[in-house]
């Protein structure tokens, strides 16, 4: 890096890697989203139905692994950089493991769609070695490390609990083939999903709130000491929430509490971060991420409700359990990544497209890509098609599940429009830069020419 | 290479030609972000001290030489170095008036 020569030893720059590591991630992930966004509203009678059936499982995993995992780990290569100061540690892998999660992804949504488990299997051992390049890529990266952070700390235990969800999805589906795991499926479907939407999802995204939300909103996390107990709540919490819901226990309670104590002392930080912040006006970004944690808290709230097994009867639990399940994927996770996409996105193009041209050509600011119409809308609209899906599928009212499923389907079309703004700055012919006039009247264009005293205004 | 005749730079066209970069995150010019500690001139050489809001931020390397590109274009400049530092600290506290307006979107150069 030409010039830049830091004024303490250790303070060389940490390496971004290449657009296309982490971006080619994003575009698949959000492809599933839409994608699993405009199939919902012809998939109305097998929401209504009970969870544990093919088409549903393909939808949750299109959604889960499709959109989900492929976001975080695409984020991931990006914001190690940035979060923790140190470089990737290998690119190549992350290709490699673009197309591993994809084949193995595109197998197991279709395999479980049809029904086909040893198709199923082989996706699934095809994400197993995806999960596992990751680890190994991640683990080498965070071992460079001198001191782990509360960041580090998370992306760690995250780590730890992709390998586990992985490793007993694998098990579950050779267990369908071979059917050694004593038959208790539901139980291990509920352990799996918590283990997954807790360790791995919901661990991963309390650990770069706490370095991006600061620096998006301009505010401070002023002591680490809560964020360290809610690291411990969380983890204790889920790790005995896990065997509880595996033998089906009564201690399912006592753990449920302490992750809704961790949880509780992640908004509480948020919030403080949010009540320092320098910049009063929430973009569209951050306003996304706000009311992911108000879903969040009432996801908490129902996973509590749930775990007192104080329910009006086994059939409503079911359908509760399945409207909170997709409360916390649609409601919390889906809605914060929507959020940080429109923080990253434009971010990653604008380094990529026009980093260089600063001070040569007079280049639009990255916050422009976005604009207001769009990310409004499907704000909007996400919002009301999450809640109406989400009553409809507690109340079993097809009426609710189909308005709610085609708001939905409205709200990834507009989510689809406000990317394409977004992306159309990869290519140049769609995004020309003004020409730039000397006082002598001349255009100056190319980048080689020195004109003095001119110094052109963005 | 000066040309002869041509007025030295000062430090205020340094400062005007550097208020054109941004920060594509904020949307507010690194001047009114408070990153510019320090600007010195000698002999048409001009040395910048600065800093980042972030310290992994992974714009440092086109940053600075946006900063050295910029500043070498002024007439009467021979050479710009610009070297990021890390103390003092950055904080949101050295956000110009300016810069602080922009960000309430009250101000001339608010961001979107």
């Amino acid at each position: 890096m030409a010039g830049s020569k830091p004024a303490s030893g250790n303070s060389a720059p940490a390496r971004q890697p290449s657009l296309w590591v982490p971006l080619r991630y994003f575009m698949a992930a959000q492809g599933a989203f839409i994608a699993a966004l405009l199939w919902a509203p012809f998939q109305v009678s097998d929401l209504l139905d009970f969870y544990y059936q093919g088409h549903d499982l393909a939808l949750t995993h299109l959604l889960t692994l499709g959109w989900i995992t492929m976001t975080i780990m695409g984020a991931s290569f990006q914001l190690v950089p940035v979060a923790l100061e140190t470089t990737l540690h290998s690119e190549r892998m992350a290709r490699w493991q673009f197309w591993i999660m994809l084949i193995g992804v595109t197998a197991m949504v279709g395999h479980f769609w049809t029904g086909r488990h040893p198709g199923m299997a082989f996706g699934a051992a095809f994400v197993l070695i995806g999960v596992i390049l990751f680890l190994i890529n991640m683990g080498r990266t965070l071992w460079q490390l001198a001191r782990w952070d509360i960041v580090a700390r998370h992306v760690a235990a995250a780590l730890a609990y992709l390998a586990a969800t992985a490793i007993l999805g694998n098990l579950m589906a050779l267990d369908k083939i071979y059917d050694f795991l004593g038959g208790q499926v539901l139980r291990t479907i509920h352990a799996h999903a918590h283990l997954a939407g807790i360790g791995w999802v919901t661990m991963m995204i309390f650990g770069a709130s706490y370095k991006l939300i600061p620096m998006f909103s301009l505010g401070e996390l002023q002591e680490e000491r809560p964020a360290r107990w809610q690291f411990w709540l969380l983890n204790l919490g889920l790790l005995g929430l896990f065997w509880a819901l595996l033998l089906q226990s009564g201690w399912v309670l006592i753990f449920a509490l302490l992750i809704a104590a961790g949880v509780g002392l992640f908004l509480w930080k948020m919030l403080e971060i949010f009540r320092t912040r320098r910049r009063p006006r929430l973009d569209w970004g951050l306003r996304h991420a706000l009311s992911a944690m108000g879903y969040l808290a009432v996801v908490t709230l129902l996973g509590l409700w749930l775990a007192t097994g104080w329910l009006p009867g086994e059939e409503f639990g079911a359908r509760m359990a399945f409207g909170y399940g997709v409360l916390a994927l649609l409601g919390w996770v889906s809605v914060m990544i929507v959020g940080m996409m429109y923080k990253i996105l434009p971010f990653l193009i604008w380094h990529h497209r026009y980093s260089d041209l600063v001070g040569l050509r007079p280049v639009p600011p990255a916050t422009q890509f976005l604009g207001e119409l769009f990310p409004r809308m499907e704000f909007w609209l996400l919002h009301a098609g999450i809640l109406t899906t989400v009553a409809g599928l507690i109340l079993e009212s097809r009426l609710l599940v189909q308005a709610g499923t085609i708001i939905l389907a409205l709200a990834g079309l507009i989510f689809l429009l406000a990317l394409t703004r977004i992306y159309r700055h990869l290519v140049p012919r769609l995004t020309p830069l003004p020409e730039v006039q000397t006082a002598k009247g001349q255009v100056r264009g190319a980048p080689s020419n020195r004109i003095p005293g001119l110094s052109p205004r963005i | 290479m000066t040309q002869t005749g041509t007025p030295p730079v000062t430090a205020e066209r340094i400062y005007d030609a550097l208020r054109q970069i941004l920060d594509p995150e904020l949307g507010i010019n690194l001047v009114d972000l408070g990153l510019i500690y320090d600007v010195q001139i000698r002999d048409g050489e001009v040395a910048i001290r600065m800093t980042l809001t972030t310290r992994g931020c992974p714009l440092h390397g086109s940053i600075v030489q946006a900063v050295e590109r910029v500043v070498r274009q002024l007439a009467g400049v021979a050479a710009a170095h610009a070297e990021v530092v890390w103390e003092p600290r950055w904080n949101p506290d050295m956000i110009s008036l300016e810069g602080k307006q922009a960000l309430a979107g009250t101000g001339r150069r608010s961001p979107a």
